[in-house]
C-alpha cells in the first residue's frame, strides 16, 4: 500500500482516520499509531505551524521510503496539520502497520523521530500579543540519531 | 525573474515573493550577498545554524555556488522546528 501522507490546514479526527486506515489493511497483525497534540503550556494561547507546499510533502515521502527500506510495512499513514491550533488539538497522526508488532512499533517510532527533526515545518507560539519561533530541540536530534547505529 | 520564498524566521525579514532580483545575479552566492545588502536582518538569519536554501525544491548542499536563472524558485528556510 502506498503511504498516505496528508498535510492540511483543516482539523482532523485521529480516531476516525486511524479506523479508516485499519479497514484497508489485509495482512497486518500489528498497527501502531502516535497522535501528537498541542500541549497546554502556561501563557501559550496557540501554536501555528507553517510548511513549504510541495517540498514538505516530498521530504516526508523520503522519510517514509527510509522506513519502508528498514521494515516490511503494509501501510504508513501520516496526517499533519498546519495553521493555527489551540491546546489539545491534534497536530500529527502517524501509523505504521506490519505483519508483526515489533516492526510496527519501531517504524512508528522512527517515523516520528524523523518527522520531528527532518520534516520542513516551522512553529510559532502565541502568547497574548507575542509570537515566538520554536527552535529545534537537541532532544529531537538525539532521538533521531538512535536510528543511525 | 527568479521567485524568492521565505520560511520560518526568514518571514520576519521578508515575505515579498516579487522581490526584483537584479539580472547581474547568476548564482546562489551572489544572491545571498545581494540579499544581505538589500534586506535588513537577512544576513543574521542566513548565518544562524540550520538555515538552508532550496533551488526549485532541491536543497543546496554543495559548498560551491549553484547557478540560478529567471525561471528558478529559490526558498530560504530557517532551522526546522520539526513536526
Amino acid at each position: 500500500m502506498t503511504p498516505v501522507i496528508e498535510i492540511s490546514d483543516q482539523p482532523f479526527d485521529p480516531e476516525t482516520r486511524l479506523a479508516d486506515f485499519r479497514r484497508q489493511l489485509t495482512h497486518s497483525g500489528g498497527l501502531v499509531s502516535f497522535t501528537g497534540i498541542v500541549r497546554g503550556e502556561d501563557g501559550v494561547d496557540a501554536l501555528e505551524l507553517s510548511h513549504f507546499e510541495g517540498f514538505t510533502q516530498a521530504q516526508i515521502e523520503a522519510i517514509t521510503r527510509k522506513a519502508q527500506m528498514r521494515w516490511p510495512l503494509e501501510g504508513i499513514l501520516i496526517i499533519h496539520r498546519v495553521g493555527k491550533m489551540i491546546t489539545n488539538e491534534p497536530i500529527v497522526l502517524v501509523a505504521a502497520a506490519s505483519k508483526h508488532r515489533r516492526e510496527a512499533f519501531e517504524a512508528a517510532d522512527f517515523l516520528m523521530d524523523y518527522l520531528k527533526s527532518e520534516a520542513p515545518f516551522w512553529k510559532q507560539e502565541y502568547s497574548g500579543e507575542n509570537q515566538t519561533w520554536i527552535e529545534p530541540r537537541e532532544r529531537d536530534d538525539h532521538d533521531k540519531k538512535r536510528w543511525e547505529t | 525573474m527568479a521567485q524568492l520564498l521565505f520560511f520560518g524566521r526568514f518571514t520576519d525579514v521578508s515575505t515579498d515573493t516579487a522581490l526584483a532580483v537584479p539580472d547581474s545575479i547568476t548564482n546562489t552566492q551572489e544572491l545571498t550577498d545581494w540579499l544581505s545588502e538589500t534586506l535588513d536582518g537577512f544576513r543574521a538569519e542566513w548565518l544562524r545554524p540550520g538555515a538552508r536554501m532550496a533551488v526549485n525544491k532541491e536543497l543546496v548542499i554543495e559548498s560551491a555556488p549553484v547557478s540560478v536563472t529567471d525561471d528558478d524558485e529559490i526558498a530560504f528556510m530557517s532551522a526546522l522546528s520539526g513536526g
